[in-house]
């Protein structure tokens, strides 16, 4: 089926920026928030690789990640046009949508406090013209036009295909001149361990330093829920204050993440497409019915209660799956379900529970950590032991059934989680187009 | 909302025709104007940066008059006309005339620039400048050689088979040449390019022969060796068309392989290639940037450059040219470039004349008189000529300063007086281009913003001011309303029946002298009617040898590094650079150097490092570049040195070896670190 797309030709791109200004003349945008990008490849000119570049917006792909996975539900598409339009009225800047696109489309603007991007000049087009974008390209390099696009259409390096159909076809480099031969009698051989060293950071998109309210927060969800079951299984007591306390703090710590906080209510619009939606829905399900249960001292909201804490561990875990980690492993020991397992486990004092938990996170940990060291990436082999120490020193402990309470024993507990939850996102990140860039180089 | 046709009058190659859309007096949109075959698909950034300068907050509205280093006040028109006036007739009276300073370059293209020569010949003469800091050195290579400056038009190139970028950068400098290049190359053409650098045209390029800079004479005389000895030449060509092949053919015999691949840096291999590449070809376009030819060697280079296309006979055919400049739009001059910038061509009120190259020099050095008022229109000397520490020496020795630009520069920050410029929706004037073929109009789309005045308008008031003669008043400055600026552009438009105001408005248009495909009948313009590879003028005007020939640069040994300030795509020489537009992918210089180079200096990328040599330093961000030889560094020109780094800090003021260019790329630098402790 024909639709309107972007065409793309590598061979006449030049990195000049008339797109990006094309854009964002005609659309109004902050220089900060450019909705459209040049992005090079090989940048620092390895003489082994050309050099070339895909001026990239929103791609209005068919299985549009950004709108599957709003949990706002601030995006639809034009049906007429096929674009992805993006409401901000009913954005809540939460950038979810910013790590659900491979192509880097939505654009978190620091000002407004929500997310923006390309509307494939809908008006425009609608009309009969040209985007903006395309209109000022002053080479043909970037083009729109009525095409069937069949997946070839898609396969040149640097360009992630993830099966969401994006409205972009791109025309690769001719093979005989991709790169130049390059003459020059004082070129010398250069060890390729050098240029990586050389290659310029690319900008990492999940970061510890901004989301380490998200650490605090998954780990407080997998807290509560450990607690709340201990509770109602009757190992511990639960007091509706302190339960509150921590409640509002949890909330309080999502609240930070995102840009419109009195439209939080928009969070759990997309409980059918969205896990962040579902997450937030179930959290605040299991925070509701705790209440309910330690209020009213029916068992029944308690037990309610734990199903929907048992939906949102799986929910937080879910939320992440898009993102990509540096291990490529299934598994992580850091993954919400299993700390709150383990949490319950060690509150209720189940040893056989703790044991195996104990066991599975140190397994997952220790393959993680060999698979990124044989991937040459940073593994931080100090924290390890400590975050290893974390795992079986408080065991020991207990299992010496040593006089002291669980008060000195779970803060050495939650340390040791802390660190690995907090690896999580430092080993996680964005598919975006300047890292697969900067990989085929 | 109104569209209007207009067009860039930028000194810039493409010189792109555009759609302006204006609403309410204010420039909204820049839209492409497809009935400019040269650049149908619409201008680069720098174009779709009008919205931002036109309406930009920095823009200099009102007169403004020095009140301490960097402070200026509002003054009136009155007032300002009044000091000027004041200043310029205590000049005449006490040191006459040539006390005056009238220093105008190419910030902007028209016809009516001519008034400002106009108002200073009835002042009774100024001090100006001969010469010019771009291209003369090729210009009179290829005047000497062809006997005009003219090539095919920009879209024939993709007729070509073999097209050789020669210290070209299209892809940064004329952005809209990669239009053809790719078509040529979709139909198979090959694309070669020499540069010293890795630019963004050779990505696409076959091959990238990277000489050592200022070397390009030596490589093309190797190759016509080469040419010669394996007979890929056109004997009938040269027979008909050609004088002085055979001492040319004897020149060339000391260029061995060995002596070119030692002096360029690359290896015999490839210059044989290259060799074989242009001898296979049946239609080479050989396009040469303005660059190479900026070192003291450069008109020679040159003419050794040319001699390529024309010992093969690709001259005057489809796809096949010397594309160096195209000055057929160039109609309305008596004299052409590069001719015009030779000093005694003009009017004798202008007999005192200093050379634009060495400026700062020239005018520390005049006496009697000694230049007591400089007036600067449609130029940023301060960061765009040679040796900027001695230009601002010799800027501040003199009594008076006025500059009339649109922004704050280098050189406005010297200025006693600013006076507020135009910009090119203000006023309708006429514009050619040395790349595309195409008369235009710069049109008039709105009314001058704040109390903005033509520069025709100031010179008329000033004119009043100091009581010239109302009659030639008349005959010389137009008056400032429309009518009277579009009646003394029709004077021009007279001679040319086929060109109107009128149809102008609409579109660009080509004179009736334009030739697609110029050369074609092989008719040269040279004293001997052919084309003159030995050149008894050369000789006699430049005291060069009357052969093309590699003249070795200068040596010396103290710095390491050789400065490269190529242009970038960024800006057009130093304007464009100030817009946020601009800024937020060039928010600051940048000195590019091999990664090997930097790490012998334990410099890694993004630090910020000293740079300096006997004239001058600056402090400046490094960038790693794998793209460059070793030793060589770049920053790119028009970078402004009262914002960080500029390159024109450590040029020296000195002339191409013909032509009055000026050879700015000679120019050897070393680098430090910065003790931060």
């Amino acid at each position: 089926m024909e639709k309107n797309s972007f065409i793309f030709n590598t061979n006449k791109c030049v990195a000049c920026n008339a797109c990006v200004a094309g854009c964002s003349i005609e659309n109004g945008t902050d220089f900060r928030v450019n909705w459209r990008e040049v992005n090079t490849g090989n940048k620092i000119k390895h003489p082994g690789l050309p050099v070339f570049h895909f001026s990239l917006a929103c791609n209005h792909c068919e299985d549009a990640p950004c709108m599957k996975n709003c949990p706002a539900l601030s995006y639809t598409r034009d049906e007429k046009t096929g674009a992805i339009i993006h409401h901000a009225e009913a954005c809540i800047g939460c950038t979810y949508c910013t790590w659900a696109c491979p192509y880097d489309a939505p654009k978190f603007n620091p000002t407004t406090k929500i997310v923006e991007k390309c509307n494939f000049c809908v008006d425009r087009i609608s009309d009969g013209k040209r985007p903006a974008c395309v209109e000022a390209c002053p080479v043909g390099a970037l083009d729109f036009g009525q095409l069937a696009l069949k997946e070839e259409d898609r396969v040149t390096p640097g360009f992630v295909d993830m099966g969401i159909k994006p409205s972009i076809q791109l025309i690769p480099l001719r093979e005989e001149h991709s790169t130049p031969k390059i003459e020059n009698t004082d070129k010398v051989e250069i060890d390729p361990k050098k240029i990586k060293e050389w290659l310029p950071k690319a900008k990492d998109k999940v970061a510890l330093d901004k989301e380490w309210t998200l650490v605090l927060f998954t780990i407080a969800v997998a807290g509560l829920f450990a607690w709340q079951a201990a509770h109602l299984l009757s190992f511990l007591p639960m007091q509706l204050l302190p339960f509150s306390i921590l409640s509002v703090l949890a909330i309080a710590l999502t609240s930070l993440h995102i840009g419109k906080k009195m439209r939080m209510w928009r969070f759990i619009l997309n409980l059918k497409g969205s896990w962040l939606s579902r997450e937030i829905f179930s959290f605040s399900g299991f925070l509701g019915l705790t209440g309910l249960q330690l209020i009213t001292g029916n068992i029944w909201f308690g037990i309610a209660a734990s199903i929907f804490g048992i939906l949102a561990l799986i929910s937080v875990d879910m939320v992440y799956k898009l993102l990509q980690r540096k291990d490529n492993l299934l598994l992580h020991s850091g993954m919400v379900v299993l700390t709150g397992i383990f949490f319950f486990a060690w509150i209720g004092g189940i040893s056989i529970i703790l044991e195996t938990m104990i066991l599975l996170k140190a397994i997952l940990y220790a393959w993680r950590k060999i698979s990124l060291r044989a991937k040459n990436i940073t593994y931080f082999p100090m924290l390890s032991l400590l975050r290893i120490l974390c795992l079986f020193i408080p065991y020991l402990l207990f299992d010496l059934e040593w006089e002291q309470s669980l008060a000195i024993l779970l803060p050495i507990v939650f340390v040791g989680e802390i660190i690995d939850r907090a690896e999580f996102y430092h080993e996680s990140d964005v598919i975006t187009p300047e890292k697969q860039l900067r990989m085929t180089s | 909302m109104k569209t209007y046709s207009t067009a860039c009058p930028r000194n810039c190659y493409s010189t792109c025709s555009i759609k302006v859309r204006v609403e309410n007096d204010r420039v909204i949109g820049i839209d492409p104007h497809p009935e400019n075959l040269a650049t149908p698909e619409g201008p680069c950034i720098k174009g779709l940066a009008y919205v931002e300068r036109a309406n930009s907050r920095e823009r200099i509205l009102y007169p403004l008059k020095r009140i301490a280093e960097g402070k200026y006040d509002r003054i009136s028109w009155e007032e300002a006309l009044e000091i000027i006036s004041d200043k310029l007739t205590d000049c005449k009276q006490i040191d006459g005339p040539h006390s005056v300073l009238y220093f105008a370059a190419s910030g902007m293209s028209g016809l009516l620039n001519g008034v400002g020569a106009n108002f200073w010949k009835l002042f009774g003469g100024a001090t100006t400048c001969y010469g010019n800091l771009c291209w003369p050195a090729g210009l009179e290579a290829t005047r000497l050689t062809l006997g005009a400056n003219k090539h095919n038009a920009p879209w024939d190139l993709e007729n070509a088979k073999l097209i050789v970028l020669w210290g070209k950068n299209p892809a940064e400098t004329n952005i809209q040449e990669m239009i053809p290049i790719e078509k040529a190359q979709e139909k198979g053409a090959k694309l070669i390019v020499v540069d010293p650098r890795r630019t963004p045209s050779s990505e696409r390029a076959n091959s990238l022969f990277q000489i050592q800079s200022g070397t390009d004479g030596a490589l093309a005389l190797g190759i016509a060796r080469e040419l010669i000895q394996n007979d890929w030449i056109d004997h009938d060509f040269i027979s008909k068309y050609v004088n002085g092949f055979e001492q040319f053919k004897e020149r060339v015999e000391t260029y061995t392989l060995e002596r070119v691949s030692e002096i360029c840096r690359i290896p015999i291999a490839a210059i044989q290639e290259l060799a074989s590449q242009i001898g296979s070809s049946d239609a080479m376009t050989l396009i040469p940037g303005y660059g190479m030819q900026r070192y003291e060697n450069g008109g020679q280079t040159t003419r050794c450059i040319l001699a390529l296309s024309v010992i093969t006979g690709n001259i005057g055919k489809a796809g096949a040219c010397f594309h160096y400049a195209n000055l057929q739009s160039y109609v309305f001059d008596d004299l052409k470039e590069p001719e015009s910038y030779f000093p005694g061509c003009e009017h004798p009120s202008f007999r005192r004349k200093i050379s634009v190259a060495k400026l700062g020099e020239d005018l520390l050095k005049i006496s009697d008189p000694e230049v007591k008022f400089i007036w600067v229109e449609r130029g940023n000397p301060l960061s765009q000529n040679p040796d900027t520490n001695q230009i601002r020496k010799a800027f501040r020795k003199a009594d008076f300063r006025v500059v009339v630009d649109q922004f704050m520069t280098d050189t406005t920050l010297e200025a006693d007086l600013i006076l507020p410029a135009k910009n090119m929706f203000e006023q309708t004037d006429i514009i050619g281009s040395y790349w595309n073929p195409y008369v235009q109009l710069r049109q008039k789309v709105m009314e001058p913003a704040g109390e903005v005045k033509p520069e025709s308008e100031i010179y008329y008031l000033l004119a009043k001011k100091l009581g010239f003669e109302e009659s030639e008043i008349q005959e010389n400055i137009p008056e400032p309303t429309d009518e009277a600026v579009e009646e003394y552009l029709n004077g021009f438009l007279k001679e040319f029946p086929e060109l109107s105001l009128e149809e102008l408005k609409k579109r660009p248009q080509l004179a009736n002298s334009f030739e697609e495909i110029p050369f074609s009948d092989h008719r040269f313009p040279t004293a001997s009617g052919k084309i003159e590879l030995y050149s008894k003028l050369a000789k006699h005007m430049w005291g060069v040898d009357e052969l093309p020939d590699y003249v070795p640069l200068e040596k010396q040994s103290e710095f390491q590094f050789q400065l490269i300030s190529p242009n970038s795509k960024n800006r057009i020489h130093s304007q464009f650079g100030n817009l946020n537009v601009i800024k937020q992918f060039e928010p600051e210089a940048y000195l590019f150097v091999h990664p090997l180079d930097a790490e012998e200096l334990n410099m890694k990328n993004g630090e910020k490092v000293e740079m300096y040599n006997q004239q001058g330093r600056a402090e400046v961000k490094l960038q790693y570049d794998m793209g460059l030889r070793r030793k060589n560094v770049v920053l790119t020109n028009g970078h402004q040195s009262h914002l960080g780094a500029a390159p024109n800090l450590f040029t020296k003021g000195c002339e191409t070896d013909m032509g009055h260019g000026t050879a700015f790329h000679n120019t050897w630098i070393d680098i430090k670190k910065i003790n931060n402790e």
